[in-house]
């Protein structure tokens, strides 16, 4: 396909219409976001009733019982630390191999972060038995000169993400300040004096600009390793432990390329509903980045199917009988249905639909297929985690199965509802496509013309 | 609702093919593993092994991760999920000597810490050697065909320990192969099929 053919229409526009376009939903509220606003604020309220319940009545109202003590907080919790990952993938790789096209997608990838990462975190908490000692797990002065287990996982866990989260938040900040800093005189009313207050008196000056580019290059490179840690140590969460079909050597990588993959899957989702709520952003928005990140999401798709059925075959060459056990138990016991159908919805239907450019440049049926992938994702973790532990049951004990109970379903729903509602009120305040990055760009493109080399602003890399 | 709480728990097993059954009555209780792997996963060191070869589970201590018990082999960690409750005229039946547990910790057999820590004090207190079969725990005590022994391995003396050089052929532990746990509760073989189950 040749560069003609792009139709990418932002490199036609100028530069303050791509200011429009970026802050164009600042301050307005239309019924469609009222209405997702007040939806998601009923969901966290059930939840936050939910919860109060679980930790008056205690944990019986949930549906764990021996042997299965981990449920669906558990899998929710992956499951966000997940799609937690997508910001830091995108943003910092972009960033760092210089992908031009990816101004428009990093911080819609790093606001996904902000807002799943603490409903990830606030599981943990959730799940404990006693939530209001849960601070125990740190490491705090105290007379009896108590220290965390440094052994256990869950102590890593604690510093995994609390480090994720403030990397990330101060990641999305410092790449926000400009932003805020060249948008603040245009603002009215308490936006402008929340946009002064935010932008720390930014004035724009070479110096200014030098320090935010170094600062976003360094945190680039700084949030990689952390990212892989964050990921690979959650997957430890399991893979230490001696349940089958938990202890396994590959989880690591797993859980990382599974991560990455459903948190691209999230931001094809978030993209979308943007492009729709927001018809402004179709200009900055494009076919173009649908192809781009369907490429990366491809990619990431074939490691993960890879991944995750190398996980049986060493399994299966050394006749290790507790993981086939789990394996036959997944794929023909009470699990089939979820496990047959993460196959289909993980592995089959994406890599034959993104193997085409037509497909990753249609935006409805990305939209749809991003959408199963969350949920064959989040099925991924339910059959990782629960029939592991019902199969873990050889003193003939207990073969009652686990269910979610309501309080559960509450608690999981109004996560969701936290994240969608928080990333629709993120939008309405704060601009969600960087300005000055995509205008940095464009300005680049006009230098480039000026000096007689006319370079495609997106290059398609064909 | 798998919900009930026993420390102890008789575990049927059955070997041989039909009709040629043999069932085995195998108590189940906390193994006190050496090498535990509950101990390592525990955030806060509720679960945490003692110098005298217990593996103590600290109350006040465990915030209920449950992790624990997930990494149990034996599925012997209970965790509470109802808050206990007593009618007031029945709380002077309770052990003075056992803390009782909230909702939302993690309990399991002690090996009747209480009992040792007073037989401990006991000894101290009156300055002599301890004398084998002082100390017997509950479900030892209460044994009326006296399957349960308990006593000191250390000391070459003890009951046990004459019971287990002499019946060195029989003994054996639960998942000690699987999982390399090390645990302190030896099982001896039924005699009829010691060969059949050979390990
Ligand atoms: S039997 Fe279970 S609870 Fe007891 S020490 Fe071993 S791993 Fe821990
Ligand atoms: S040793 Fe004590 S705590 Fe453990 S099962 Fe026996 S009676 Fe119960």
């Amino acid at each position: 396909m040749s560069h003609e053919n792009l139709n990418f229409r932002a490199a036609e526009i100028s530069i303050p219409e791509i200011y429009n376009a970026a802050f164009e939903p600042i301050g307005r509220s239309g019924w469609r976001s009222n209405l997702v606003i007040a939806f998601c604020i009923l969901l966290v309220l059930t939840a936050g009733f939910a919860f109060a319940r679980q930790v008056f009545c205690g944990f019986w109202v949930t549906g764990l019982h021996i042997p299965v003590y981990w449920g669906y907080f558990i899998i929710t919790f992956v499951f966000w630390i997940g799609v937690a990952h997508a910001g830091a993938l995108i943003s910092a790789l972009l960033r760092l191999c210089g992908a031009e096209w990816k101004s428009a997608v990093t911080r819609v990838a790093e606001v996904i972060t902000l807002f799943t990462l603490p409903a990830a975190a606030s599981f943990p908490l959730i799940h404990v038995g006693r939530t209001e000692a849960a601070y125990y797990c740190l490491p705090f002065p105290n007379h009896r000169l108590l220290w965390p287990n440094f052994k256990s996982m869950l102590v890593w866990d604690v510093f995994a993400i609390s480090t994720y989260l403030t990397g990330s938040v101060i990641f999305l900040y410092v790449t926000t300040v400009p932003d805020l800093g060249i948008a603040r005189p245009r603002m009215k009313g308490w936006l402008r004096t929340l946009y002064t207050l935010m932008s720390w008196g930014w004035r724009g000056t070479a110096e200014e600009w030098k320090r935010v580019k170094e600062a976003a290059a360094l945190y680039s490179v700084i949030i990689l390793p952390v990212v892989i840690s964050v990921h690979t140590i959650v997957s430890w969460d399991f893979a230490m432990q001696v349940v089958p079909g938990w202890h396994s050597e590959v989880f690591g990588p797993i859980f990382f390329v599974g991560a990455l993959y459903s948190g691209t899957a999230a931001v094809f989702t978030m993209l979308c509903i943007l492009i729709w709520t927001y018809p402004s952003f179709r200009l900055l928005i494009t076919q173009v980045h649908f192809d781009m990140l369907g490429r990366v999401w491809l990619v990431l798709g074939l490691a993960w199917a890879y991944l995750f059925f190398n996980d049986f075959l060493p399994a299966y060459y050394a006749h290790k009988a507790d993981k086939m056990d789990y394996l036959y138990y997944n794929a023909f016991g009470a699990y089939a249905p979820h496990w047959w159908m993460l196959v289909i919805g993980n592995f089959v239907v994406p890599l034959m639909c993104l193997a085409f450019q037509e497909f990753r440049r249609s935006i409805i049926p990305m939209f749809i297929l991003s959408i199963i992938v969350n949920i064959c994702m989040y099925l991924e973790r339910v059959v990782i985690i629960i029939p592991g532990l019902e199969i873990y049951n050889k003193l003939n004990y207990n073969i009652l199965p686990y269910s979610i109970s309501p309080t559960e379903f509450a608690i999981v729903c109004g996560t969701f509802g936290w994240v969608i509602g928080g990333l629709t009120t993120f939008c309405r305040i704060f601009p969600i496509l960087p300005y000055w990055e995509l205008a940095e760009t464009k300005s680049r493109q006009i230098e480039r013309e000026v000096a007689g080399v006319n370079v495609a602003y997106f290059q398609s890399g064909e | 609702m798998g919900r009930m709480m026993d420390w102890i728990r008789i575990e049927r097993m059955f070997h041989g093919e039909y009709p040629d059954i043999q069932t085995m009555f195998v108590p189940m209780l906390c193994q006190h593993c050496g090498s535990a792997p509950c101990e390592s996963v525990c955030p806060v060191f509720a679960a945490v092994g003692t110098h005298d070869g217990l593996n103590a589970q600290i109350y006040n201590r465990c915030v209920g991760t449950r992790l624990c018990a997930n990494n149990c082999p034996y599925h012997v960690r209970m965790y509470n999920f109802v808050q206990p409750k007593w009618p007031p005229s029945m709380e002077l039946l309770l052990n003075p000597d056992v803390s009782v547990r909230n909702e939302g910790v993690m309990e399991k057999c002690t090996m009747c810490v209480q009992r040792i820590r007073r037989a401990d004090l006991d000894v101290k207190v009156s300055k002599r050697p301890y004398a084998d079969g002082e100390l017997r725990t509950a479900c030892v005590q209460s044994c009326p065909s006296g399957a349960l022994v308990f006593g000191d391995l250390n000391d070459e003396e003890s009951t046990i320990s004459k019971l287990v050089k002499h019946e060195s052929n029989r003994t054996y532990y639960i998942g000690h192969v699987e999982y390399h746990t090390a645990p302190n509760v030896i099982y001896l073989r039924p005699e009829k099929n010691a060969e059949a189950l050979g390990e």
